[in-house]
């Protein structure tokens, strides 16, 4: 009996040692588990990838036409099929800044513009961010050079998704740590931006100026893309820390006159539009690729959907919405020679739906539907130029300022700056409008400069009361407050 | 900590085993929905606990001395709970789960969490309109103002906007008492059997009413019958005739008018105390009636061996303030749908017969 004990507990102690053996650990086939995750080289890569998605989701059709809402149509002077129950009628809720009226804002309800107010996606990308730096760090199959370009790279994208929601809702909640649940209040932007600014500035040379891979390029974050991020997010914070503008304003001219000095970036005839904003062209700077091939095409990105006709699209002889003449007679005015207008626009001032945009016309077939192929322009070099010659100008460095704001018109064909016929200040604004119209700059360049307080330059203006007390801000949805009592909403759109 | 004990007196005819317990449960888990600016949904959570008081009981009873032809026992037994919840997660003192439509709170148990129906409006002049704006009580900030025919919920912030501001604690759907009872009674050949179960203090929320009547609202919207958050069925249409509902005729009603379409005052809501009705009831589950023939008559006129006949009744009556179909058949949080089916009732004649 006791012969019996012996054996079976022998039996027993060695079926405990060999089970310790590896065919437990069985890796499944079809997914991708954190513990097989962060192994190689090219799980970096795709991590890395994936965090452009994030973002770039939230700017795509299944989401809200958010880039060519806030960025210009909040700008005013759309007309159109803007009536009640007609499909403009949430973009003229826009563009007359009106964005509490919720009712008018949702019609039609695909284009989602109630949503932009969801903060969400945009932390679920900050977040993604977060933790695949926290992941980098601890990836022993990269060399510290393959370290520094990722996380430059990443530490780029969750920048920009800062850069993107401080200029639209203002003070934003903090993250920087993987995995923090705790709920955080607001943080100043100002705040935010200078830890941004500090943060790229320590990283901003670990990436090349143009990637070895030249169909990454303006895709994929490089020297330039951290740079005039770098110099955005200056002239940002110049418009409200107004104490340390200086500073500022010389950080940015920096950044703008490196991209410029490093030769790796031209401007490309005015006449080859449509290869320009199909992008990764030597004029690109950072933008998200759009691409029928690739499966990943929008609608909503920019304003051809609604400012086209045929021939372009199969759309009959009328366009939904267009740029009003009083819009277009500020932007360009009609006595002076400028190719941009002539180029990217069919009947600029005519003031009727026969209008037609025509800066982003790659479409994919235009016997069928709207699907454009043109890249989501982020950062161009001409507003790398013109940002810097703002930065210059500001700093009363006026030879620099219009050698740059020249580049810009020269390549426009228009008349080179005047001294003395011209405010350059003024000049260098109006350029950035006529040069950028369409690519969800115009809002921003009027808050941050203050000059959406001037009746007689913004058509959709705010008085001094109303912008203190936050009318340049989009609202916030309400549920952010849930699980979070840190969090006060924009004042100025709560009723 | 447990107190419990065993008695049996009078020579084993009364019999009573009690316990008595006070339960805690520390590092439950809960699923922690977090703020969205953190980029997560949720998380994972061990920092709420809850005590659980209880009471259970168990009685036997023999009323008659026990005898050759005649045998008699009772029984009863059942159980008391309290559950307290003592810590929820994050140091919160109030939780809502369920959408919204359930309440923990630190000190207390799980409520209802619902709008206050204050009774329907008789005539639309009746609906209170707000002095400053001169609009009238609406549900959310729309256009859905009140009428007549709708229920006029309780504004508790005084806003003239009835919306999730306004939710108040309702009752509880943990059942306080919950129990079963029985008995035979055996005279000579003759034996019954009775057994049931017993439930009080309970707040259920007669959702089959509200759906029934919803239905009317909207006839050609799909339904959630069985109450798992998904439309899946075309709705149908159960009579209500016998239903108090607002007519132009009948505007003291109890319940909103059904066929106010194209408003979006939602006054036929499921979380509305107008729907909060009492469940305890006391339900006879089964009845036996059975006579087992002698066994030597059996045995010297047809050579048998055994022979029983008996009658059973499933469910024979429910004693219940309820006024849906069963207080029984109500899910976890004590909910009735439209889809639930009732308890039958059942006859059975029958008949062993052993050779």
């Amino acid at each position: 009996m006791m012969r019996l004990y012996y054996t079976l507990i022998l039996l027993f102690a060695v079926l405990a040692v060999t089970s310790c053996k590896k065919f437990l650990d069985v890796a499944p086939a079809d997914r991708t588990g954190s513990s097989s995750f962060w192994q190689t080289r090219e799980d970096v890569e795709s991590a890395v990838i994936n965090c452009y998605g994030f973002v770039f989701e939230k700017f795509n059709d299944f989401n809200s036409p958010v880039i060519p809402a806030v960025g210009d149509m909040r700008c005013g002077g759309i007309g159109g099929v803007v009536g009640a129950g007609q499909l403009g009628l949430g973009f003229k809720t826009i563009s007359n800044n009106d964005l509490s009226n919720t009712t008018d804002l949702n019609v039609p309800e695909r284009y989602n513009l109630v949503d932009i107010d969801d903060w969400a996606p945009y932390f679920e990308s900050i977040a993604n961010c977060n933790i695949t730096l926290s992941e980098i760090e601890k990836m022993e199959a990269l060399t510290d050079d393959e370290k520094n370009r990722y996380e430059a790279e990443v530490k780029f994208v969750r920048a920009f998704t800062y850069f993107y929601i401080c200029r639209l809702y203002g003070d934003v909640p903090f993250y920087t740590e993987p995995y923090d649940k705790t709920p955080r209040p607001r943080t100043s932007f100002v705040t935010i931006f200078n830890t941004l600014i500090a943060e790229l500035d320590a990283v901003k040379d670990d990436l090349p100026w143009t990637p070895s891979n030249t169909s990454d390029l303006g895709v994929r974050a490089n020297r330039a893309s951290i740079y005039t991020l770098i110099a955005h997010l200056n002239m940002w914070v110049a418009g409200f820390d107004k104490a340390n503008q200086n500073k500022y304003w010389q950080d940015a001219a920096q950044k703008c006159l490196a991209v410029k000095n490093s030769g790796e970036f031209e401007l490309l005839p005015l006449e080859e539009t449509k290869r320009i904003f199909k992008g990764k062209t030597k004029e690109s700077i950072f933008e998200f690729e759009l691409n029928r091939n690739y499966g990943n095409t929008s609608r909503y990105v920019n304003l051809g959907q609604w400012m086209t006709h045929s021939p372009i699209v199969n759309y009959g002889a009328n366009s939904d919405l267009f740029f009003s003449r009083e819009l277009m007679e500020r932007i360009y005015p009609p006595d002076k020679p400028d190719k941009r207008r002539d180029i990217w626009f069919y009947l600029p001032y005519v003031n009727n739906q026969t209008f037609m945009f025509l800066k982003q016309i790659n479409v994919a077939d235009p016997a069928g539907d709207w699907i454009f192929e043109d890249n989501l322009m982020i950062f161009r070099y001409a507003d790398v130029l013109l940002l810097g010659a703002e930065a210059f100008a500001n700093l009363n460095n006026n030879t620099e300022a219009i050698s740059m704001l020249n580049m810009v018109r020269e390549r426009a064909g228009a008349n080179l700056f005047a001294a003395g016929a011209e405010n350059l200040s003024d000049a260098i604004f109006w350029e950035r409008q006529k040069e950028l119209i369409g690519e969800g700059h115009r809002w921003y360049d009027f808050v941050r400069t203050g000059r959406v307080l001037d009746p007689n330059q913004a058509l959709t203006y705010l008085t001094q009361e109303e912008f203190d007390r936050g009318a340049w801000t989009w609202p916030i949805d309400a549920k952010a407050r849930i699980n979070n009592p840190e969090i006060v909403l924009n004042l100025y759109w709560v009723r | 900590m447990n107190l419990g004990g065993d008695f049996y007196l009078f020579a084993n005819r009364v019999g009573l085993t009690f316990n008595v317990y006070e339960k805690n449960v520390d590092d439950l888990i809960y699923e922690t929905p977090l703020a969205d600016a953190t980029g997560f949904q949720k998380t994972f959570t061990n920092d709420a606990a809850l005590t659980n008081r209880g009471l259970e009981i168990s009685l036997t009873f023999r009323p008659a001395k026990p005898g050759k032809d005649f045998n008699w026992n009772v029984y009863m037994n059942g159980s008391a709970i309290k559950q307290i919840v003592r810590r929820l997660p994050g140091e919160a003192l109030v939780w809502f789960s369920d959408g919204r439509s359930v309440v923990s709170r630190v000190g207390g148990g799980q409520n209802n969490y619902l709008h206050i129906s204050q009774g329907v409006f008789g005539e639309s002049g009746d609906v209170p309109v707000d002095p400053v704006t001169g609009l009238a009580l609406r549900n959310g900030y729309s256009t859905s103002y009140f009428q007549a025919g709708d229920m006029y919920f309780k504004d508790v912030d005084g806003n003239y906007v009835i919306d999730d501001n306004d939710l108040q604690v309702g009752g509880s759907f943990e059942p306080i008492f919950t129990g079963g009872f029985g008995g035979t009674v055996m005279y000579k050949n003759f034996n019954l059997t009775i057994s049931g179960a017993m439930l009080f203090d309970r707040t259920l929320r007669n959702n089959a009413l509200s759906q029934r009547l919803q239905n009317y609202q909207d006839p050609l919207a799909l339904r959630d019958a069985d109450g798992d958050g998904t439309p899946d069925i075309p709705a149908t249409y159960v009579d209500i005739s016998d239903v108090d509902y607002y007519t132009l005729d009948r505007t003291n009603a109890r319940y909103p008018n059904p066929f106010l379409v194209n408003t979006g005052t939602q006054s036929l809501r499921d979380a509305q105390t107008l729907f909060e009705e009492d469940g305890s009831y006391i339900k006879f589950n089964t009845a036996i009636l059975g006579y087992n023939f002698n066994k030597d008559w059996l045995d010297r006129n047809f050579k048998l061996r055994n022979a029983r006949l008996y009658f059973t009744i499933k469910n024979p009556f429910l004693i219940s303030r309820y006024s849906g179909p069963n207080p029984e058949t109500v899910n976890s949080l004590g909910r009735d749908y439209l889809g639930n089916y009732p308890n039958t009732r059942a006859y059975t004649i029958g008949a062993n017969i052993e050779f």
